[in-house]
């Protein structure tokens, strides 16, 4: 029956949007909070995150501790060789993910209508 | 753009030692460690209750052969710790102040000491505080103003607790804590300035390793230095290792080898254990410049004499299991910051007990007789840091200062307990601070509608085995199946080191926090209310009390002239009955003294002055002397008296004795 296909469907379509949630959560791009490149050079990242600190700290009068603390998570991560291969692979993967997830959710929301309509 | 005097303040670096506090300031681009009332720059963390009055620093330990039970140090070894922690058990037993439990479910440690005749209890903070307050002096004293503000210093492996019991004892002190710094941290920027001043400030990362180890604690950390920013990358250490310790093992060494002598124990003789440990002190200190020393008590115990001869050598043979325990907080620093022994440029040596050539050596061949760095004062690099500190964070101070920054690491891990009594870590240790980190948890059982969150600090991978921080509750979540609601728990440290826990329900947006410590026996902002009414108190009755000894003195050598003068005066001159009411009044007098005399203020023993004085006086006028000549004669009678030598009491007759003393008619 077609009701009971629509119910079907509807609670498939929370279900699959429920389980979206968390790739559709904000991803930090650590290597844009502390303004290098992808391929920055641990010297680099170092002295990068040395400059931000000597401005965000919050000792600073110009220090803003949500900022500082973010700029340090971002440092936390890429001085460490393990932590920034694995941050590198998940950011890849991330973005690919992100990508088809958004065309998943559209597909999914489309075709309910499609069978209503039938 | 300089503000007047009147309301120029100096924000002061204080170190807060175990046996030695010392205290600096940054003033007209450079740091000035503050020497105290004695002329010592750094000063005895010590405080002494007499039968008079209240005695700090120096003055305390002076006089603490003849008042053990009253005369309390080590605070620093009591602070943040309850009753029944194991170290505090075991520290107990070698200190002759006594120590007891408040009774509370916190199991406070209160230190217990007769004032004036009645027992007085203090917590481990207020003792600190009366130790900064000293050092507060001090800097007022030198600068001219009052002092409000400033950095103190604690070892870096301090935990969150003891942290937070410091700034409590800065809080009674009336000073606003600007920091907590952690000792070898505030070591290293003392090294990067005489540093700097000498080589230009260096664009390349240089790695050091500070190495402090003081009268009661020790720290290891490794800092990069680039530009002007110091940053930690690990520090670890014993909270409960230094100088006091070595004494202690030459103590026991002496004791047994009294004991094998003269078949008598003096353990319980606090005297003579007090005076015992002063040589044996020395002696350490002795035997870092010279290879043998002997220690010599007269009359020790029991009549007994005591000698015995000390070599450098049996003494790094009583120590050397604590020397080398000293090393692994060294390993494990380097393993932690993840660099090779060779990138360390610089071994920096602080605290009194790296003076100790058994110490240096092991460090030296750690690192593969690598030279030490010794170029900066052991006993002030830590004040002369928090003094720089202190103008970093109060924006005083010149350019150069103003461009440098600190960047501290929290010591432990800090997590929560879950299911199986696991520990999960939010914060991993050496972490930078301040920090933030949040994670999910959810419920364990169905329709569990709250949740207990125990907070730990510790490497351990079970809660038991770690430090219990604190626990608080999560009430009123939506009843649900278990693994449905998510909460968010967040841990954020601040630049002090100290802990904040926050839980939220995502769904209800219930909320609950707490300062960790407020849970573990800290004290409450009432409790510090109080005590710093008490030491304001405190202060005023110390500069009272000095004006009534000093009454009281007076008072006592007119009582002396007194006595000689109707001594002195014979029948002829004196009548009986006036001799007999003379010496009635003085008796009274004296009765007086040592009764309500006790508890008497200076306007009480003023006016018993002036009561015998005009007894004396109307006698005098009777048999027809002159005061000048009854006065002149009792001056010669007392010449070289030591209260009179001592002294300078200006008498109420109007003439000052001094002047009669030193020139002679």
């Amino acid at each position: 029956h077609p009701s009971h296909l629509v119910a079907w469907l509807q609670s498939r379509l929370v279900t699959i949007e429920e389980s979206a949630v968390p790739v559709t959560r904000p991803f930090q791009d650590h290597y844009a909070k502390l303004e290098v490149a992808p391929d920055a050079d641990i010297a680099s990242i170092r002295r990068a995150f040395r400059k931000l600190a000597l401005v965000t700290h919050p000792d600073k009068p110009s220090g803003d501790r949500q900022r500082f603390q973010e700029v340090s998570h971002a440092y936390e991560v890429l001085a460490d060789p393990i932590q920034r291969e694995a941050y590198d692979h998940e950011r890849l993967r991330r973005a690919a993910v992100v990508e088809e997830a958004t065309l998943r959710t559209l597909k999914l929301r489309l075709r309910p209508t499609r069978e209503v309509a039938n | 753009m300089s503000p007047s005097p009147e309301e120029k303040s100096y924000a002061v670096g204080i170190d807060l030692g175990t046996t030695y506090s010392c205290v600096g300031v940054y003033k007209d681009g450079e740091v000035q460690i503050i020497a105290n009332d004695q002329g010592n720059r750094t000063t005895l963390s010590y405080v002494a209750w007499t039968e008079q009055e209240r005695l700090l620093g120096d003055a305390a330990k002076n006089q603490v052969a003849s008042n053990p039970t009253n005369t309390v140090f080590d605070a620093k070894r009591l602070i943040g710790r309850r009753f029944d922690d194991p170290i505090v058990q075991a520290d107990l037993k070698l200190w002759p102040f006594k120590v007891v439990s408040d009774g509370s479910k916190d199991d406070k440690p209160l230190i217990e000491v007769f004032y004036q005749g009645v027992e007085k209890r203090f917590h481990p903070e207020e003792i600190s505080s009366m130790i900064l307050t000293k050092m507060k002096q001090t800097g007022e004293a030198y600068l001219g103003h009052r002092v409000r503000e400033a950095v103190i210093t604690v070892p870096a492996y301090f935990n969150d607790a003891q942290r937070q019991a410091t700034k409590d004892a800065g809080e009674i002190a009336g000073l606003r804590v600007l920091r907590i710094v952690n000792e070898p941290t505030a070591a290293a920027i003392a090294y990067g300035l005489d540093k700097s001043d000498k080589s230009g400030v260096a664009e390349k990362e240089t790695h050091i390793l500070v190495f402090d180890m003081g009268g009661g604690t020790f720290d290891v950390s490794v800092l990069a230095i680039q530009d002007s920013v110091f940053e930690v990358k690990a520090t670890a250490g014993d909270p409960h290792l230094g100088g006091e310790d070595f004494d202690n093992r030459i103590l026991s060494h002496c004791i047994a080898d009294f004991r094998r002598k003269h078949q008598s124990d003096p353990t319980r003789n606090q005297r003579a254990l007090r005076r015992l440990r002063t040589q044996c002190e020395r002696a350490k200190r002795l035997l870092s410049t010279q290879t043998s020393v002997t220690i010599e008590v007269d009359s020790l115990h029991e009549g007994n004499d005591f000698s015995i001869r000390l070599s450098r050598a049996k003494f790094e043979e009583l120590c050397i299991d604590y020397f080398k325990k000293a090393m692994e907080p060294v390993e494990q620093c380097l393993k932690d910051s993840n660099l090779p022994q060779k990138a360390i440029t610089d071994i920096v040596m602080v605290g009194g007990s790296t003076r100790i050539p058994k110490v240096q050596e092991l460090i030296k061949a750690f690192f593969n007789g690598k030279e030490l760095c010794k170029s900066i004062n052991p006993d002030e690099a830590v004040a002369y840091g928090a003094a720089v500190q202190a103008a970093i964070v109060s924006g005083q101070g010149s350019e150069d200062v103003q461009n440098m920054l600190l960047l501290d690491v929290a010591p432990l891990s800090l997590g929560i307990e879950t299911a199986g009594g696991m520990m999960q870590v939010l914060i991993e240790r050496n972490s930078t601070v301040p920090t933030s980190k949040s994670q999910d948890f959810t419920t364990f059982e169905d329709y569990q509608d709250h949740v207990d969150i125990s907070v730990y600090e510790g490497e351990r991978a079970m809660v038991k085995d770690n430090n219990f921080l604190g626990k608080f509750t999560l009430k009123d979540i939506p009843k649900s199946l278990r693994g449905v609601p998510k909460i968010q728990v967040t841990f954020t440290i601040d630049t002090n080191g100290i802990l904040q826990v926050r839980a939220e329900d995502a769904k209800s947006q219930k909320r609950s926090e707490i300062q960790i410590a407020n849970e573990k026996g800290r004290l409450t902002q009432n409790d510090i209310q109080k005590m710093l009414q008490e030491a304001e108190k405190y202060k005023g009755e110390d500069e009272i009390s000095k004006g009534d000894m000093l009454a009281k003195e007076e008072l006592k050598v007119y009582m002396q002239r007194f006595e000689k003068g109707i001594q002195d005066l014979d029948d002829t001159k004196l009548q009986r009955e006036d001799r007999e009411r003379l010496e009635g009044k003085l008796a009274d007098a004296y009765k007086w003294l040592e009764n309500d005399g006790l508890k008497a203020g200076k306007p009480e023993f003023d006016g018993k002055q002036k009561e015998l004085q005009a007894v004396m006086n109307t006698v005098m006028l009777k048999i027809n002397r002159s005061q000048t000549e009854f006065w002149d004669q009792q001056v010669v009678h007392h010449e070289g008296e030591k209260t009179i030598d001592k002294g300078g009491f200006i008498l109420h007759c109007g003439v000052d004795i001094r002047d009669l003393i030193e020139d002679p008619q």
